[in-house]
This record gives structure tokens, C-alpha cells and sequence, in this order.
């Protein structure tokens, strides 16, 4: 078996770097200002609601869409090479597939435009799904599609492997077991998956790296573990004006009660209770926060990466 | 089996043309099953129009049938029908299919290739494989083109056979080269037309990227098409002039068998000219002669390789802007 992946990796920067990242669609702009890198070998959750932006950023990931300013670096390349499309595997929303051809011709499709195929593993990812060779894909449910495309995707043995809502028609035992297929592949092969989703489940405990996508902008980039730590959810009595040397991303006031998730170098304790926030807290509190509709987004995400 | 190189890339080998051979043929093979099954049908007439002809031709020349007077003979005109027959065939059903196969070909293989694709998001698919969108390109418009151009070639030879050897040269029938159905079905009308209409559609389908809207806009603009290429055509290559004397019996100028008569009219005593066929008495026996544009049988040849040489720069045109504008990203 042909893994390139096996052998050093071909290139040793970050699998995604945007710099001054923007596109512009005829309604307005999609993507704005998006400055963040994803490191090679992560799992990484583009998180967002729907129509932030995210699939239009893997979109440009997987030079489907070329960016109307900067610059998205896939795997050190700016440009769209032949070589860069054999190193990238991509699953659009929609998993799109010709219907009329059958499971076995989807994968042979597969085999003959991708010089590193992995009949094998696609085979055994079909497999799984129980499904016949001999079915044809317009008559597959939902799920089954989106298995197969999955399949398409990870034969291919991409370095850089990018999904868009890849779960969404999964049922949970299928989700559970394409989500076990998908992290093996990435401890195996070092394989750097970029995946979206707009269901925190689904990418929690996943996920060691997170692009937060809010109105086209990038909210936060980092590993999760490391955002959460220059964070505090505070809850207490206290006077907002107390926080002035924090950066309060959002406040709700219950009675005498306020909670405030800040983000913060230095502990707060007088007047406060401060805890942890949980990735849930972090990503509602960013998503909602009005501080952000003025601020620059790209010195979030530079601080955060 | 992978390398590094100092640079840092990992050479990957190329997808080989016969892979993306593959993915043309099942994509297009039920248009090109259906294809050749026209191909299979047409041939059949057309050898069925020359052997049906061919007997009773023969019979009719060898029993004297041409000579005027042999006319009202029962078994001259027993022959003459079933000449007739196979005749109506070719000039009524195969000459008229011949003349729509262009647009056909355009509408239902050209049109929905690309405009399917982006409809389904299909060229997503393509496109996320290690192949570029100007290779798989070449591949699914090359494979059905050449079927285009090899099956309308055929019928074009046959068609033009035919004609020639069953319909020109038969005293008792009478088809010119440039009307209507005729010009269309000889030559290498069937082959530019066909390759043209299918750049056309192809182009459409890129640009409108929903399959009905592609194929309905390529049969109105190949009809129209057709029709503005009707208007330039007696301008592709320069007309014969000629004059006759009036005989004050044919008040017409008359040119040459099969030539095409493309502008005509009276010539006045004063030396001035008169366009089209004289209206009152007094203007007919005013005109002492009759002036005649046409293009003889022999400008066949000439125009219709004008013709193709200009659709065929328009059908590289259409190609060249429909991989140009998929090989650029955001499309």
C-alpha cells in the first residue's frame, strides 16, 4: 500500500494559513479579514452558525472558490496546483455524487483519479454501511451518500482532509463510527482534518483545535484547551465597571446577579465568583457577544493563535 | 514506493488520460449508446433510399422509360412510383433529420453536459479529485465530440452519396444543392454544424448552469444561428452575373440547372435595372433583358467550406472560453 503520508511530510508549516483573507459575493462579503493558522496533524472544528462563513472557507480551502483578497496558504501553497489538488481531500455539504452510477463505480471513480488510492480503506468504509456494490447511488438515503462520499474523500489518503457538515445526515451509531474512522486516520497518518459543524456535540471531545466563525469574521483560532484558559465566566453581585481591565465579552443581569465571560490575563476575585467556562460557555458567549459586532476580528484571532 | 525530495514536495504521478477515458465514457454512455443507435438507424435508410432507387432506375433506363413518349406506359409509371418511395424518404424524413440533427445534438448532449454538473454540484465531486478541471474537461467534452464528428461524418458521406449518385444524376427527380433540407444534409454541413452546436450548448450550459434553461436557450440560438448563417450565405464567396435578352415567353431570368438564383430582375431600355419579377404588362414589355446574381452548383463546395471554416472558428472560440472559465477557480 502507496501511503505518502507514512513517509515525512512534504511540507512542515501549517496545513491552513489565512493572511488578510477576504471574499466577496455580489450581496456583500462572505469572509472578511480572516488572519489564522491551523497546524499540520490537528483536528480542527470550524464552528459557527449557519451562513457565517464556514463553508465558504473550505470552499477556498479546497480552491473552489478563489478568494477576492489575501490569501489562504493550503499546505505552504498559495496558488492551485495539480499537486495541491492530489495532497487535499474535500466533502462538500451537499456530498455531491453522480446518481447513476453504483457504490462500486463511485469508488472506481475514486481509483482512477487519484494517483494514491486506498481501495482497501474506501472499501472497507462502504463496507461498514453494509451496502452493495451493485447499488446505485440515487437510490442511497442520506446517510448512506454521505458515507460514500466519505469513503471517496479518505481513499484518496489526502494530508489535508476538509469536511463540510460531514455528520449532519448521519444517524449517532453511523456518526459515531465514521467519527472513529475519521480520528484513526488522523493518528495514523497524521492527517490534518478541518471539519464544520454548526452542533458543538458533535466536535467536542474531538477537536484539539477550533476556528470560531462569526458574520465572515474569525472570532477565535486555537487549540480549545488554551482559549478556555485565558477565559473566566464570573458570577456575581459585582459592578461591571470593576472589570474595566478585562475585556468583557458578554454580561446578563438576573436580579441582583450578573454573569460576564471575560477574557483575561490575570485572575479577578474581588466581588466575583470566577470559574472556568465550558467550551459551550465560550462559544454562545462569543457568538452573542456584542463587543465583537465593533471590534476587529482579526486581533482576536491573532491573540488567540 | 513515496520519495522526498530536498525541496520538500512528494512527487505524485499524473492521472493517465485513460482514467479520465473512463469517466467521459460512463458518463456519456447513454447518449453515445443513443448515438450510435441513430447511426445504426440512419445508415440503414439511407442504403435502403440508394438500393430501392438504384433498381427501378436502372429498369426505367434500360426499358426506355425517360423518353418522352413512353410516359403513359403502365409499367414505366409502376417503376417511377417505387422510385418515388425510396426519393420521399430521403428528401422528406432523412434530409429534414439531418438538417435538426445539429440542433439536436447541441440541445440534448452538449447543453446538460456542463449545466447538469454544476446543477447537481457534481463538478464539485470532479473537481476535489487529484485531476485539473481543463484535464477532466478535455476528457468529457473530447469523448463525446469525437463520437459527434465520427457519426456525422458517416452520415454525411452516405447522405451526400445518395444524393449525388441517386437523386442528382435520376432524370425524373429534382433536388438543387441549395434549397432548404438539401444544403444542410451534404457535405460537411452535418459535421460543422453538429460540432458547433455542441461547443454552443456546452457553452450555455457553463454560463446558464440549469439544465432546461441551457437546453431551450441552445435550440433558440442554433435556430438562430442557422438562420442568420442563411442570410450571409450567398455573400460567403461571389455570385455569377449574367444577362438574357428577353424572349417576351419567360419573363424571368433563368440560371443554370441547380444553380441557386439569389437576385434577379429586368434591365430597362435606359440601361437601369429592375429587382425582382416584373409586376405590370407594360413594365414586362418595357424590359428588353433579364439580369441574373447566382451561385452555380459548382460554388457548393467552396461555400459550405467557408461555412464550416467560420463554424468551426466559432466552435474553437466557445471552447476556449468554456475551459478558460473552469479552469479558473470560483466557478
Amino acid at each position: 500500500m502507496n501511503h505518502p503520508t507514512d513517509s515525512q511530510p512534504a511540507h512542515s508549516g501549517p496545513a491552513l494559513e489565512a493572511v488578510g483573507l477576504g471574499l466577496q459575493y455580489q450581496g456583500g462579503w462572505a469572509l472578511r479579514n480572516c488572519e489564522f493558522q491551523v497546524p499540520l496533524g490537528r483536528v480542527c472544528g470550524v464552528m459557527g452558525p449557519n451562513g457565517s462563513g464556514k463553508s465558504t472557507l473550505l470552499a477556498l480551502g479546497a480552491r473552489l472558490l478563489a478568494p477576492t483578497e489575501g490569501e489562504l496558504r493550503v499546505l505552504g501553497e498559495a496558488g492551485d496546483t495539480p499537486e495541491l489538488r492530489s495532497r487535499v481531500g474535500f466533502v462538500a455539504q451537499d456530498k455531491p455524487l453522480y446518481p447513476t452510477f453504483t457504490v462500486a463505480e463511485t469508488l472506481r471513480l475514486g481509483r482512477e483519479l487519484n494517483p494514491h488510492w486506498d481501495q482497501e480503506f474506501a472499501q472497507r468504509i462502504v463496507d461498514q454501511g453494509e451496502l452493495s456494490g451493485k447499488t446505485r447511488i440515487g437510490s442511497l438515503s442520506g446517510g448512506q451518500r454521505t458515507r460514500v462520499a466519505l469513503a471517496l474523500a479518505l481513499g484518496k489518503r489526502p494530508e489535508l482532509l476538509l469536511l463540510d457538515e460531514p455528520m449532519a445526515d448521519l444517524d449517532p451509531l453511523a456518526r459515531h463510527q465514521l467519527m472513529g474512522t475519521l480520528m484513526a486516520e488522523a493518528a495514523e497518518h497524521g492527517t490534518t482534518i478541518v471539519l464544520s459543524s454548526h452542533i458543538l456535540a458533535e466536535l467536542e471531545g474531538v477537536i484539539d483545535h477550533l476556528l470560531l466563525v462569526r458574520s465572515g469574521r474569525i472570532v477565535l483560532a486555537g487549540d480549545p484547551d488554551e482559549i478556555l484558559d485565558t477565559h473566566l465566566l464570573l458570577t456575581g453581585g459585582g459592578d461591571l465597571s470593576q472589570l474595566a481591565d478585562h475585556t468583557v465579552l458578554e454580561s446578563r443581569s438576573t436580579g441582583r446577579r450578573t454573569t460576564a465571560l471575560v477574557r483575561t490575563g490575570t485572575p479577578v476575585t474581588e466581588g466575583w465568583e470566577s470559574d472556568r467556562p465550558s467550551l459551550e460557555n465560550l462559544l454562545l458567549g462569543y457568538l452573542r457577544s456584542p463587543a465583537l459586532d465593533t471590534t476587529t476580528p482579526s486581533t482576536h484571532s491573532k491573540a488567540a493563535a | 514506493m513515496s520519495t522526498t525530495v530536498l525541496n520538500g514536495t512528494v512527487p505524485r504521478p499524473a492521472v493517465r488520460p485513460s482514467s479520465l477515458l473512463w469517466l467521459a465514457w460512463r458518463q456519456s454512455r447513454t447518449a453515445l449508446l443513443v448515438l450510435a443507435a441513430v447511426l445504426l438507424l440512419s445508415t440503414a435508410a439511407l442504403l435502403a433510399v440508394h438500393f430501392v432507387a438504384s433498381g427501378p432506375t436502372a429498369a426505367m433506363r434500360a426499358a426506355g422509360c425517360y423518353a418522352s413518349t413512353a410516359w403513359d406506359r403502365q409499367s414505366c409509371s409502376g417503376l417511377a412510383e417505387r422510385l418515388h418511395l425510396s426519393a420521399d424518404l430521403y428528401l422528406d424524413v432523412l434530409q429534414p433529420f439531418l438538417t435538426f440533427l445539429p440542433l439536436a445534438i447541441g440541445m440534448l448532449l452538449g447543453a446538460p453536459l456542463l449545466a447538469q454538473e454544476f446543477e447537481r454540484g457534481t463538478h464539485r465531486l470532479v473537481l476535489a479529485q487529484s485531476v485539473t478541471p481543463g484535464r477532466w474537461l478535455a476528457a468529457r467534452t473530447g469523448l463525446p465530440m469525437a463520437a459527434v464528428a465520427l457519426i456525422t461524418g458517416v452520415l454525411a458521406v452516405l447522405s451526400s452519396w445518395v444524393w449525388r449518385t441517386d437523386v442528382l444524376h435520376s432524370p425524373l427527380l429534382f433536388d438543387p444543392p441549395f434549397q432548404g433540407f438539401t444544403y444542410p444534409a451534404l457535405g460537411l454541413m452535418p459535421v460543422s454544424w453538429s460540432l458547433f452546436s455542441f461547443a454552443l450548448g456546452l457553452a450555455i450550459g457553463l454560463w446558464r448552469r440549469r439544465t432546461v434553461s441551457a437546453i431551450l436557450l441552445t435550440g433558440l440560438l442554433g435556430l438562430v444561428s442557422m438562420g442568420v448563417m442563411r442570410l450571409l450565405r450567398p455573400a460567403l464567396y461571389p455570385v455569377l452575373s449574367g444577362f438574357q435578352p428577353t424572349d417576351r415567353v419567360i419573363n424571368q431570368f433563368m440560371q443554370p440547372t441547380n444553380a441557386w438564383l439569389v437576385e434577379y430582375g429586368g434591365v430597362l431600355p435606359d440601361g437601369s435595372r429592375t429587382s425582382g419579377f416584373c409586376r405590370t404588362a407594360a413594365e414586362c414589355d418595357s424590359v428588353v433583358g433579364w439580369w441574373g446574381d447566382y451561385h452555380p452548383a459548382s460554388h457548393l463546395v467552396p461555400i459550405q467550406l467557408i461555412e464550416s471554416a467560420i463554424l468551426l472558428l466559432l466552435t474553437a472560440a466557445l471552447l476556449t472560453w468554456t475551459f478558460r472559465r473552469i479552469g479558473r477557480p470560483g466557478n
